[in-house]
C-alpha cells in the first residue's frame, strides 16, 4: 500500500499521505467543509455533524462507488484511494441546515450582548448555511449563564453547544482534566471538575476554541466589540518558545492578544502569561527622548547631536579605546545583525556579548512553557553578538574590566544589566568607572537613572523585527501601535550609528538584513487557523484578516 | 404450519425448563443436561477447532438478538486474524428497549444457559474473558447472575483450566447504572470502561478496537444463550426452525390489554395472529387491538389491519413496514390514545439522548416538546408537518441509532394515525380524555412513577 491516496473532493483532484481526515485533504484544495467540534489541534470527537459530507467509497471488486451507509462525517473519515467526495450537493446542504436549526433551537441567540459576536462560529455558519427563521415555538431550555470557571473564563451554558473542543483541551492537551460534560441530552451543560480552580497557564485557550461566546475570558468581555478590532501579527516574547500571536489592538491600545497558528512552533495554542504581556507593555515607565548627562550635550538633546555625540564616541574607539558592548536577548534578529556589525567590524571591538534581560518568570513545562524567559537568545547569537575571536571578553570578562576601570565606552542594549550584580548599588558602582555608557532602551531602568546617555527605541509592539526560538525556528512580527514618543527604530538607528560612527551599516534595508541572515522564508508564513478559511476571506470582520503591509 | 412450532417445555432452545418451578440453580440446569455440552467442546470431542464452531454458529443462521439482527456468526468473524490483545466477549444484557423484558427472564430463570453460552462462544472466539453487563434497573437477574456465575465457578465450570482442558474463561457480571444508551455497543463498552456510556465514533468497529481497545465482540444474552443449544444440537436442528433467512426460535415479550402478557419463545415466522390468539389468550374482553408495536418501542408502528398480516420474522417485519426489532411486542388497544403513546415514547428517548451529536440532543427534546403540545391541545395545523419534518432531519446525522430510534416512531405513529393528531388539533384537547386510571395516565409531563418495591428503589 501507498503511503499516499488520491480521491476528489467536488472534482477536484488531491493526493494525502494515507490516514489524512477528509476535512483536511479538502482545505488543500480550496474546499471549506463547515464543522464545529472538530479542531486540528484536538482529537476528532465528531459529534456536531455539522461537517457530513457525500463520500463514495471505491469498491474494486464492484468496480464503483458506493456511498456510506450512514451519512460520513469528513472530520473522522480517512480519505482513501479513488474516494468521491461532494460538499456542495442539495442533500448535504440540506444536512448543513438542518444540524444548524438543531443547534440554534434552544441557543439564546444572544449575539448582541456576546463578545463572540463577529467572530462566532454559529454566527458565520448561520449566515453561511443556514438563513432561515426559527420554527421553534416551545420555551427554549434554560440553563446557567454566569459560571466563573476560575479567575479568567465564565461560562455560558444557554450559548454551548457542547462541542466538547474545551474539555477535549483540558483532557488531552493541558492535560489538567478540569472540564466535562455532565448531565445528558438537552440538559447537558460544562461543568468544572470538583476541587479544580481552573487555575493553570493555559486556561484561556478554551475560550479562543470555543465555537460560541460560551466561555469567554475575563480579561476581554465587555471591553471591546470585535469588528473594531484590527489586527497585527506578532510573536510573544515571554519566553524563548517564540509564540505566534495576532495583536488585538485599537488606536493606540493593545486589546488583547490571540495565537497565531504555527505548528512547528506553538501550534494553535499559547499560555495564558503571554496574553497578559501586553498589560506590563502598558506599566513600563519609557522616555519619549534621548535623556543625556553630559554638558556638551544638555539635558535633552537633538536626535541629530545625540547621534553625531554617540557616534563619536564610538568612532574613537577605532584608534585602540576600550569599548564594549552588552546586547540584549530582546533585540531583533536584523537589530543583532547591526550591532554585532557596528562593535565587531566598525568599532573593532571584541569585547560583546548578551545580558539576562528578564530572570524572572513562571516555569518551564512540556507543553509551551520554555526556561529562558527572554525570546529572542538564539537569534542573537547567530546574528553575530558574541565575543570576538582574538581578544573576545564575554559578559564576566566585560564586568571584571568594567570593574578594573578599563572601559571606556559601554554600549547597553536593553534593561538588566542589574541582572548580573549582586544588587542596584553594586551596578552603578561598577559602571560609574566607565566614563561614557550609553543606553539604548525601550524602557527605564536602574542603568537608565546614571547613563550618559539614553536613545528610546521602539518596543516590539512598535516595530518589526525576527526573533529565531530556541528550537531554530524564526517568527515575524510586525508594527501594531504608534511608537511612544520620538522612539527609533532599533534597526534603523542602528545603522545610523554605523554611519556615525565612521563605518558603514552592513545591509541597506530591512529586507536585505533578513536576505543576510538566510532567514527561513516560513517565518512570514501565516498556518490557516481554524475557522479563519473561506467566507469572510477579505473582510474586516472576520477574526485575523489583518491588514498588515509586506516589507 | 404446524410443525414449526417448537415443541413446549424442556425440549425449547432458551425457555427449556417448566415454567414456575426453581429453574435457576445449577442442580436444576444439570437436570436439563446442563454443561454437557460446554464438557464435550472443551474436552475438544464435538469441535476440532473454535473455527468450526464459528462455522456451525455461522451456518445455524443466527441472527443477533439484540434488534439490529445482524448474523452473529459473521460478526465473530469480523476478528482480526492477528489480534492486537486479549479479545472480549461482552454480553450486552442492558435491556432497556421499552416493551422488552425477553432477556430478563433468560437471566432470571435460566441464568446457566447463559454462562454455558458465554464459556462456548469464548472458546469459539478464543477469548479468556467475558462481561455480562445487566441493566442496573434489573436488580433481581444481577443478583441471580451474580449467584449464578458463583455457583459455576464452585463447581468448575468457569476459571482456569475448565474440565482440565487447558481453556481458561472468567465471567465478570457488571451492573449498568440505568442508562439505554449503554445498549449501545459502543456506549456500553465506554460504561463498561467506566466512562460516562456515549457511544463512539466508528470505524473503528468494536471487533478491532472494543473494551479497554481489546478487540471485542458484543453480542445479546438471547444470542449467546442460544449458542449453547446450536453448539449442542447443530445448526440443522436449529434450522429446523423459522424461515430461510429468520433461523431458530426467538423470545417476544408480550405487553398490553392481552389475557396472558408474557415472554414466548416461538419459532421464527409465527403469526402474531396465532401469538396473540393462542400463548396471550387473545386481547381482553371487549378491548379490539388498535396497532402493534412488534419489535420494541423504536420499530415503526403498525395498525391492526397489517398487524394481523405480521408473521414474526425480519422479512415478514419488512414487507409490513416494520422490524423485528428486539422482540417487545406491545400491543396497543382501541381507546389508547396514539399522540399519548407517542408522548410517552418520546419523554424517554428525550431523558435518555446521550446529548453528544446535535440532532439527537436537541431533537429528541424538541419533538416531545411539540407532541406534548398536541397532546394538550395547543397545537396549531401546521404541528404535525413539522413534527414529521424535525424527526426525518434527526434520522441518519447521528453517531449511534438511538435519533433513529426516536424518529422512526414519531413518522409511523403520524402515517398511521395522522387522523388522531389532526383531532387533538381541532378539538383543541386530547379525545381520549380520563380514558385510564389516574395511575397510568401519563398526561402532563409527570416524572415516572417510584417503583413500590424498596429492590427497585433507585428507579427515578
Amino acid at each position: 500500500m501507498s503511503d499516499q491516496v488520491t480521491l476528489t473532493i467536488d472534482g477536484k483532484e488531491v493526493t494525502v499521505p494515507r490516514g489524512t481526515k477528509v476535512i483536511e485533504a479538502a482545505k488543500q484544495v480550496g474546499v471549506e467543509i463547515p464543522h464545529f467540534c472538530y479542531h486540528p489541534g484536538l482529537p476528532v470527537d465528531g459529534n456536531c455533524r455539522m461537517c457530513i459530507a457525500d463520500v463514495r467509497t471505491w469498491n474494486a471488486r464492484a468496480e464503483k462507488h458506493f456511498p456510506a451507509r450512514r451519512p460520513a462525517v469528513t472530520c473522522w473519515t480517512d480519505a482513501e484511494e479513488n474516494m468521491q467526495v461532494f460538499t456542495d450537493t442539495d442533500e448535504v446542504k440540506k444536512s448543513r441546515a438542518t444540524v444548524m436549526e438543531f443547534l440554534l433551537i434552544n441557543h439564546p441567540i444572544d449575539c448582541p450582548i456576546c463578545d463572540k459576536a463577529g467572530e462566532c462560529m454559529l454566527q458565520d455558519h448561520y449566515m453561511q448555511h443556514d438563513g432561515k427563521r426559527s420554527e421553534l415555538r416551545e420555551e427554549k431550555i434554560h440553563k446557567p449563564r454566569l459560571k466563573p470557571f476560575g479567575e479568567r473564563i465564565v461560562y455560558n451554558g444557554e450559548r454551548c453547544i457542547l462541542c466538547s473542543r474545551c474539555t477535549r483541551f483540558t483532557a488531552h492537551v493541558s492535560k489538567t482534566h478540569d472540564l466535562g460534560i455532565v448531565n445528558r441530552g438537552d440538559r447537558a451543560v460544562v461543568e468544572l471538575a470538583q476541587g479544580s480552580t481552573f487555575d493553570n497557564a493555559y486556561t484561556d485557550n478554551v475560550s479562543d476554541i470555543c465555537p460560541v461566546g460560551a466561555l469567554t475570558k475575563t480579561d476581554f468581555r465587555f471591553k471591546k466589540r470585535v469588528w473594531f478590532l484590527k489586527h497585527t501579527d506578532s510573536v510573544c516574547g515571554g519566553c524563548s518558545r517564540n509564540c505566534n500571536t495576532v495583536v488585538d489592538h485599537d488606536r493606540a491600545e493593545i486589546v488583547r492578544i490571540m495565537p497565531r497558528r504555527r505548528d512547528e512552533v506553538n501550534g494553535h495554542f499559547m499560555c495564558n502569561e503571554g496574553r497578559d504581556i501586553y498589560k506590563s507593555l502598558a506599566a513600563t515607565v519609557r522616555t519619549s527622548a534621548p535623556i543625556s548627562r553630559v554638558d556638551e550635550l544638555g539635558a535633552g538633546p537633538s536626535w541629530d547631536d545625540a547621534l553625531a555625540w554617540a557616534g563619536g564616541k564610538l568612532g574613537e574607539q577605532k584608534k585602540g579605546g576600550k569599548l564594549a558592548v552588552i546586547g540584549s536577548p530582546w533585540m531583533s534578529n536584523e537589530e543583532a545583525l547591526v550591532l554585532g556589525h557596528l562593535a565587531g567590524k566598525v568599532c573593532k571591538s571584541a569585547w560583546m556579548d548578551i545580558k539576562n534581560d528578564v530572570i524572572e518568570g513562571y516555569p518551564a513545562d512540556d507543553l509551551l512553557h520554555t526556561d529562558d524567559h527572554n525570546p529572542n537568545r538564539a537569534g542573537v547569537i547567530a546574528a553575530g553578538v558574541v565575543p570576538g575571536k582574538k581578544d573576545g571578553k564575554d559578559l564576566a570578562a566585560i564586568q571584571e574590566a568594567i570593574a578594573a576601570g578599563e572601559v571606556e565606552v559601554l554600549l547597553v542594549w536593553g534593561t538588566g544589566l542589574a541582572n548580573h550584580y549582586d544588587s542596584v548599588e553594586a551596578m552603578h558602582e561598577a559602571v560609574a568607572k566607565v566614563p561614557v555608557v550609553i543606553q539604548l532602551t525601550d524602557a527605564m531602568d536602574a542603568l537608565s537613572e546614571v547613563a550618559q546617555l539614553v536613545l528610546p527605541v521602539r518596543n516590539w509592539a512598535e516595530r518589526d523585527g525576527t526573533w529565531t526560538n530556541f528550537e531554530g525556528h524564526t517568527s515575524r512580527f510586525r508594527k501594531a501601535l504608534r511608537p511612544h514618543g520620538q522612539a527609533r527604530d532599533g534597526f534603523e538607528l542602528l545603522s545610523a550609528m554605523c554611519t556615525a560612527a565612521g563605518g558603514k551599516p552592513p545591509v541597506k534595508t530591512f529586507k536585505d538584513a533578513r536576505k543576510k541572515l538566510k532567514q527561513d522564508p516560513d517565518s512570514d508564513v501565516r498556518e490557516v487557523a481554524d475557522g479563519e478559511f473561506a467566507f469572510y476571506k477579505g473582510q474586516s470582520l472576520y477574526r485575523h484578516h489583518s491588514g498588515t503591509t509586506e516589507v | 404450519m404446524e410443525s414449526n412450532y417448537p415443541v413446549k417445555g424442556k425440549d425449547q432452545v432458551l425457555l427449556n425448563f417448566e415454567r414456575g418451578t426453581e429453574s435457576w440453580p445449577l442442580s436444576s440446569y444439570l437436570t436439563r443436561g446442563g454443561y454437557s455440552t460446554a464438557k464435550s467442546v472443551l474436552s475438544g470431542g464435538k469441535y476440532d477447532s473454535p473455527a468450526d464452531l464459528v462455522g456451525v454458529v455461522k451456518a445455524s443462521g443466527l441472527r443477533g438478538r439484540g434488534g439490529a439482527g445482524f448474523p452473529t456468526g459473521l460478526k465473530w468473524s469480523f476478528l482480526p486474524k492477528e489480534p492486537s490483545g486479549p479479545i472480549q466477549l461482552v454480553v450486552n444484557a442492558d435491556e432497556s428497549e421499552p416493551g422488552t423484558f425477553k432477556d430478563r427472564v433468560i437471566m432470571e430463570e435460566n441464568p446457566h444457559q447463559l454462562i454455558e453460552g458465554c464459556v462456548l462462544s469464548c472458546w469459539a472466539i478464543e477469548s479468556a474473558s467475558c462481561y455480562i453487563y445487566i441493566r442496573g434497573e434489573y436488580v433481581p437477574a444481577i443478583k441471580r447472575m451474580v449467584a449464578a456465575v458463583d455457583e459455576a465457578y464452585a463447581a468448575g465450570h468457569l476459571g482456569e483450566d475448565i474440565y482440565g482442558s487447558g481453556f481458561t474463561c472468567h465471567v465478570t457480571v457488571h451492573s449498568g447504572a440505568g442508562a439505554y444508551i449503554c445498549g449501545e455497543e459502543t456506549g456500553l463498552i465506554e460504561s463498561l470502561e467506566g466512562k460516562k456510556g456515549q457511544p463512539r465514533i466508528k470505524p473503528p468497529f468494536p471487533a478491532v478496537y472494543g473494551v479497554f481497545g481489546y478487540p471485542t465482540i458484543v453480542n445479546n444474552v438471547e444470542s449467546i444463550a442460544a449458542v449453547t443449544y446450536i453448539a449442542h444440537a447443530g445448526a440443522d436442528s436449529y434450522r429446523q426452525w423459522g424461515t430461510e433467512k429468520s433461523a431458530g426460535t426467538k423470545l417476544f415479550s408480550v405487553s398490553g390489554p392481552v389475557k396472558r402478557p408474557g415472554v414466548y419463545e416461538v419459532a421464527m415466522g409465527y403469526p402474531f395472529k396465532d401469538l396473540l390468539e393462542n400463548e396471550c389468550g387473545g386481547m381482553l374482553d371487549g378491548v379490539a387491538l388498535k396497532a402493534l408495536i412488534v419489535g420494541g418501542s423504536s420499530v415503526p408502528v403498525v395498525n391492526a389491519e397489517k398487524a394481523l398480516k405480521i408473521n414474526m420474522d425480519y422479512e415478514s417485519c419488512a414487507e409490513n413496514d416494520t422490524l423485528l426489532g428486539s422482540g417487545g411486542v406491545i400491543v396497543i388497544g382501541e381507546g389508547t390514545c396514539m399522540v399519548r403513546t407517542l408522548m410517552t415514547l418520546l419523554r424517554f428517548y428525550h431523558h435518555e439522548s446521550c446529548g453528544q451529536c446535535t440532532p439527537c440532543r436537541e431533537g429528541t427534546g424538541w419533538i416531545e416538546r411539540i407532541v406534548t403540545r398536541i397532546e394538550n391541545g395547543d397545537a396549531r395545523s401546521g404541528d404535525i408537518d413539522e413534527l414529521y419534518r424535525i424527526a426525518d432531519n434527526m434520522e441518519l446525522r447521528t453517531i449511534c441509532t438511538l435519533a433513529d430510534a426516536a424518529a422512526w416512531p414519531t413518522k409511523s405513529f403520524i402515517e398511521v394515525f395522522r387522523d388522531e393528531f389532526e383531532a387533538h388539533i381541532e378539538q383543541g384537547k386530547c379525545p381520549h380524555d380520563n380514558q385510564f386510571p389516574d395511575h397510568l395516565n401519563l398526561r402532563g409531563g409527570g416524572k415516572p412513577q417510584r417503583h413500590a418495591d424498596p429492590e427497585h428503589a433507585f428507579i427515578a
